[in-house]
C-alpha cells in the first residue's frame, strides 16, 4: 500500500515538474513577446511624435504646368521619401516624384529638403478673403500697373519694373532708361521677361533684370502695339491697327497677322493666351471679352459688357491645367473670375483697394493695386502631405 | 494469506499506476491546451500592437459620388485588404471597391495606401466613416461635404 503510493506521488512529482517547466516556457515565451511588442509599439509611437516638417515654399511653374514644393525635415526621424503620399484638393496623387537632393537617396534624414514635383496639378479656383496674404510692400510701389509672374513677380512701376518673391517680398528694382524708356506691358516666359517699351518695340531681360535685346521693332507690321502676350512658340501683339500679329519666340521674326480687325474683333485693349486667344475688346464704348482658337479662328464673345467696367488687365489659367479660369481687373476695384466659356464663377473685392489695376494667376492670384502694393490671394487649392508614418501637413495654395 | 496479500498489493500499485498515469495524461492535454492558448493569444496581441492605420484624407475636402477614402498602412503588418470593414455614418458598407496603392502586391503592405471608392453621393453635412482591419485595429474620420 505505501510503496503504491509512493509511485504515485512520484509519477504525480515528475508530471507537476514536467507540466510546471512547459507552462512557465509558453508564458515566458508569450511575455517576451507582447513586452517586445509594447517596445517596438512605443519605438514607433516616440518615432511619429518626433517627426516634423515644413513647408519651405509652393511654387507653380507655369511653362511646363508643374507644381513644386520644398519640404524640410524638421524632426529627429529620418523618413522614406518614396513613402510619402501627396493629395491635391482631397484627391490621392499617384504620380507625384519625391526627390531629396540630387535624388540619389530615398532616405529624407533629418534638416535634409524633400522636393515634390507634380505635373498637371489641377489647380482650381476657390479663394476666400480669410486666405488672402496682403503683402506688406506699398512702400515699393508708386504706380503699380501690369502684373506678370514667372521665377517671380514683376509689376511695371512708373518706368522701373519692381520684382518680389512669390511670397510677396520685394527683390529688387529693375531701372534701365537707357533700353527701357516708358513700359507698358510686361510677360515673363521661359528665360526672358518680353516688356513691350514705349508702345514701340519688344525688349527681352534676363529673369535678373538683365536687357538682353530689343526682340521685336517691327513698325511696319505692328505699328503702336498697346499688350503683349506670349506662349510657348510665339509672342503675340495687339497693335495700333487694332488687330493682333504674331511673332517667333524664337527668332522674334514677323509670322502673320493672326487675327485682323472686323467681325468680333473691334478695338482690342488687352491679350492673354492660354490655351485660347483671350483679348478685352471695346466696341462703341462698351467692353466685352472675345475668345479665339489658337490659329485665330472661331472668334466670340463670351464675357458681355453687362459685366465689365472698364476693365484694365485680363489673366488666364496656363493651359496645361485641367480646370482653367478667366481673371479680369474689372472696375479699377474687383477681379471678376469666370471659367473659359465666360461663365460667371465669383468676385474678389475683399482687401482690395479702389485703385487695383493688373492681375497674373499662377499657383495664386496675384494683383497690383495702387494703394496696398502687391496681393496675393490664394487660390484656395488644399494640398496634403503624409509622411510614411501618418504625420500630415495641409498646405493652401 | 500471504499470497492473496501480495496481489492484492500488486493489483493496487498496478491500478495507482494506471490512474494516477490517467490523470496526469489529462492534466497534461489541459496544459497543452492552456500553453497552445496562451501562444495564440500572445500572438494576436503581438499583431494588433504591430498593427496601425490611418484615414489620411483631408477631411475638408473628401471627393464624393463615389466616396473615396484613403487608408494608410502605417504599421508593421501587411494585411489583407479584402477583409477590411467599412462603416459609413454607423452603417457596414458592403460594395465598396478596395485598391490598394503604393506597391505592386495583392496584399497591403506597410507604408502603401488602401483606396475604398464607396459608390454613394453623400448629402452636404457632416459624416463618418470608420475603418476596421482583419484584427480589428480601426481607424476613424468625421469630415464635412
Amino acid at each position: 500500500m505505501g510503496f503504491s503510493v509512493s509511485a504515485t506521488m512520484a509519477i504525480f512529482f515528475a508530471a507537476f515538474l514536467t507540466l510546471f517547466s512547459f507552462l512557465y516556457s509558453s508564458v515566458n515565451d508569450a511575455f517576451d513577446t507582447v513586452t517586445g511588442s509594447f517596445e517596438d509599439k512605443y519605438d514607433d509611437m516616440s518615432d511619429r511624435a518626433s517627426t516634423s516638417f515644413d513647408l519651405i515654399d509652393a511654387r507653380y511653374y507655369r511653362d511646363d504646368n508643374r507644381l513644386d514644393i520644398r519640404l524640410r525635415n524638421s524632426g529627429g526621424t529620418s523618413l522614406e521619401c518614396n513613402d510619402t503620399e501627396l493629395l491635391v484638393d482631397g484627391m490621392l496623387v499617384g504620380s507625384a516624384t519625391f526627390k531629396v537632393g540630387n535624388g540619389t537617396s530615398e532616405l529624407w534624414l533629418p534638416t535634409d529638403v524633400m522636393t515634390i514635383s507634380l505635373t498637371d496639378p489641377n489647380i482650381t479656383f476657390d479663394a476666400t478673403a480669410e486666405l488672402r496674404q496682403l503683402a506688406s510692400n506699398d512702400e515699393r510701389l508708386s504706380s503699380p500697373r501690369n502684373i506678370s509672374v514667372g521665377d517671380e513677380v514683376y509689376i511695371i512701376d512708373g518706368n522701373d519694373i519692381d520684382v518680389f518673391t512669390l511670397e510677396g517680398a520685394f527683390d529688387f528694382t529693375v531701372s534701365d532708361p537707357t533700353h527701357i524708356v516708358k513700359p507698358v506691358d510686361l510677360k515673363a516666359y521661359g528665360d526672358y521677361i518680353y516688356v513691350l517699351d514705349n508702345a514701340t518695340h519688344v525688349d527681352r531681360l534676363t529673369s535678373s533684370g538683365a536687357w538682353v535685346d530689343a526682340f521685336i521693332d517691327d513698325a511696319i507690321n505692328t505699328s503702336a502695339p498697346g499688350s503683349v502676350a506670349v506662349d510657348a512658340d510665339y509672342v503675340y501683339l495687339v497693335d495700333g491697327q487694332d488687330h493682333v500679329d504674331r511673332y517667333s519666340r524664337a527668332t522674334g521674326a514677323f509670322v502673320d497677322c493672326l487675327i485682323p480687325n472686323g467681325g468680333t474683333m473691334s478695338a482690342p485693349v488687352d491679350i492673354f493666351v492660354g490655351a485660347f486667344v483671350f483679348t478685352t475688346d471695346v466696341s462703341a464704348g462698351a467692353y466685352h471679352i472675345d475668345r479665339y482658337a489658337l490659329d485665330g479662328s472661331g472668334g466670340t464673345q463670351i464675357v458681355g459688357s453687362e459685366r465689365l467696367t472698364s476693365p484694365t488687365d485680363i489673366s488666364v489659367s496656363p493651359s496645361g491645367l485641367d480646370r482653367r479660369f478667366l481673371y479680369v481687373v474689372n472696375n479699377s476695384e474687383e477681379v471678376l473670375v469666370f471659367d473659359e466659356d465666360g461663365n460667371y464663377l465669383d468676385s474678389v473685392s475683399d482687401g482690395l483697394s479702389d485703385a487695383v489695376w493688373g492681375t497674373d494667376a499662377t499657383g495664386k492670384i496675384f494683383v497690383s493695386d495702387g494703394a496696398n502694393g502687391l496681393v496675393v490671394e490664394n487660390l484656395g487649392t488644399s494640398i496634403k502631405v503624409v509622411t510614411e508614418n501618418g504625420v500630415s501637413r495641409v498646405i493652401q495654395l | 494469506m500471504g499470497a492473496s496479500t501480495a496481489s492484492t498489493q500488486l493489483i493496487f500499485f498496478i491500478s495507482a499506476l494506471v490512474v494516477s498515469s490517467i490523470v496526469v495524461a489529462v492534466a497534461t492535454r489541459s496544459v497543452f491546451d492552456i500553453a497552445s492558448g496562451i501562444d495564440d493569444r500572445s500572438g494576436i496581441v503581438e499583431d494588433q500592437l504591430a498593427t496601425d492605420i490611418q484615414i489620411i484624407n483631408d477631411p475638408s475636402v473628401v471627393p464624393n459620388d463615389p466616396v473615396l477614402i484613403y487608408v494608410k498602412n502605417v504599421g508593421k503588418v501587411t494585411l489583407n485588404h479584402e477583409l477590411v470593414s467599412v462603416m459609413l455614418d454607423g452603417i457596414t458598407v458592403y460594395n465598396a471597391t478596395l485598391t490598394v496603392t503604393g506597391s505592386g502586391s495583392a496584399y497591403w503592405e506597410p507604408a502603401s495606401t488602401l483606396i475604398i471608392s464607396m459608390d454613394q453621393n453623400l448629402v452636404a453635412g457632416d459624416h463618418t466613416v470608420t475603418v476596421t482591419t482583419e484584427n480589428g485595429v480601426s481607424d476613424k474620420m468625421d469630415f464635412r461635404i
